[in-house]
């Protein structure tokens, strides 16, 4: 792919755009394109849980319980601090600070890091308790009574499961502007990549928004 | 450089001042505490979700105006988001109608009793009397709903004998009867199964039909006894009170309806026990 260089003195962009700034633009709407087929994915899901609650409420309660609402509670708050980093790393290169530009990405890895290990704890718990979908579920391990509480498991282990998944992707792609911004490719004239993966990232923060209450805070 | 720009005015990419992202994060942290406490009260119904998802749906729009910057985004941009959050409400929004405000489809109880009286009465007194046309009759119904469990002779030795319990009625034996041999008795059998066994009830067939049944098992008996007299009368009463009754169509399946519902279990059952009774006998006829 051929590189133009704008006649501002700006950044080279691809020779399909005009300028720098419609690529820019392009971009970030092909990323808000992306997003909502992103939000459509999770909304199925969310859709098939309001089906399962509503078919069996007292269910969904019991289950719950053997949620561990603290831990929930504290990664929705480590999530929210690694959005606020992922923010103001934007910040950072958009007013040409590559370094703490950097610091705030490694700052955000490790959020997105510390996230993981805590929902390992949380699953390797519910492993150990059979609290798991399907044929795993085992009632004689965990005590829970009701005959389709394997369901919420199966919801629950879905969702944070695809969601886990996009956390690691995210955490991908952020090592990959870390290495980006470190080499300084990226000025207050050139930034939309950092832009694009913050863009993804607070998404993966504000499907757990809704996630954390849905399965953490039922009654 | 620092105050907002349109897009497309050069470079001029909107640069927030970064004390608006500190000031997001402490909304969403406050909002986060928020949920968690009041996760802890009752605030009965639907109250508790409903707080829930109006305080994720604010820290959502914290979010995605501020962190993603959506507030100084363009039009399409803005269109497109929020366009998808208009078709993920309908999706939700119409699910959630059907899931928890679905019509409720418990059937009614249907007082027989209040059901229009047929116009043609039954004369269970002519009935009840067995003509050489009605065991003929009997015959057939009996090919057709009987012969596959109770057997081609009534040895209660049909092909489907043999997976049952308790075995089908012997009807050429005379000791065990649970409701007895008379015509009534048979009649009541015949009209409501023997619950607890693989018997079902043949209440769907007409009165003449179910007499008809009754004239040619009593037929197969050796020395078929005379019907109780009272037990005739009651028979008698009983329709004479009750003229047939006959069910409108919808309340018919109503009925059904409420009956499906009422042991689907059993009705699973019951609807193989039938299958096998009349379902079979195509190839026991021929």
């Amino acid at each position: 792919m051929s590189h133009h260089t704008s006649g501002h003195g700006g950044h080279a962009f691809a020779h399909h755009f005009e300028s720098a700034e419609q690529e820019f633009e392009t971009s970030k709407f092909g990323m808000w394109l992306f997003l909502v087929t992103e939000i459509m994915l999770f909304g199925g899901l969310f859709v098939a849980y309001i089906i399962f609650r509503g078919m069996y409420p007292e269910m969904f309660v019991e289950a719950h319980h053997h949620l561990d609402k603290v831990m929930g509670g504290v990664n929705t708050l480590v999530l929210i601090c690694s959005s606020l980093t992922m923010a103001l790393a934007i910040g950072m290169v958009q007013r040409n600070n590559n370094k703490k530009a950097s610091m705030y990405l490694v700052a955000t890895l490790l959020f997105a890091a510390m996230f993981l290990v805590i929902k390992y704890f949380e699953y390797s718990h519910k492993f150990h308790d059979g609290l798991l979908p399907g044929a795993h579920f085992d009632a004689a391990k965990n005590g829970i009574q009701h005959p389709k509480a394997d369901l919420f498991f199966s919801i629950y282990f879905l969702m944070t499961g695809l969601h886990g998944v996009h956390v690691l992707i995210g955490m991908g792609l952020i090592g990959w502007m870390l290495k980006r911004t470190m080499s300084n490719e990226f000025s207050s004239q050139y930034f939309f990549p950092v832009e694009l993966v913050g863009l993804y990232w607070h998404l993966v923060d504000l499907i757990w928004i809704y996630l954390f209450p849905l399965l953490y805070l039922i009654g | 450089m620092e105050k907002p720009t349109h897009q497309n005015s050069g470079h001029g990419h909107h640069i927030l001042p970064m004390k608006v992202y500190y000031l997001v994060w402490i909304g969403l942290i406050v909002l986060t505490v928020v949920t968690v406490g009041s996760s802890y009260i009752d605030f009965g119904g639907s109250m508790n979700i409903l707080i829930a998802m109006i305080i994720a749906t604010i820290k959502a729009l914290l979010v995605i105006l501020f962190f993603m910057g959506l507030k100084y985004e363009g039009l399409e941009n803005n269109v497109t988001f929020f366009c998808t959050f208009a078709f993920l409400a309908i999706f939700v929004g119409l699910t959630s109608a059907d899931i928890f405000y679905r019509f409720d489809t418990t059937p009614v109880k249907v007082d027989v009793s209040e059901l229009p009286a047929s116009s043609e009465p039954v004369n269970v007194t002519a009935l009840a009397n067995a003509t050489p046309d009605m065991i003929s009759k009997g015959k057939q119904l009996y090919a057709q709903n009987c012969v596959s469990c109770h057997g081609a002779e009534g040895k209660g030795d049909g092909p489907a004998a043999a997976a049952l319990n308790p075995k089908p009625r012997n009807f050429v034996a005379t000791e065990g009867w649970k409701n007895g041999r008379g015509v009534a008795e048979v009649f009541k059998t015949v009209t409501e199964g023997i619950p607890g066994t693989p018997m079902p009830p043949f209440s769907g067939l007409s009165p003449d039909d179910r007499f008809a049944l009754v004239h040619f098992v009593r037929s197969v008996m050796p020395n078929p006894p005379a019907s109780d007299a009272a037990a005739l009368a009651s028979l008698e009463k009983q329709f004479s009170v009750a003229p047939k009754k006959r069910l409108p169509v919808a309340f018919a399946m109503k009925l059904m309806a409420e009956d499906a519902k009422a042991s689907d279990d059993q009705q699973e059952k019951k609807a193989d026990r039938v299958g096998s009774a009349t379902d079979c006998i195509g190839c026991e006829t021929r």
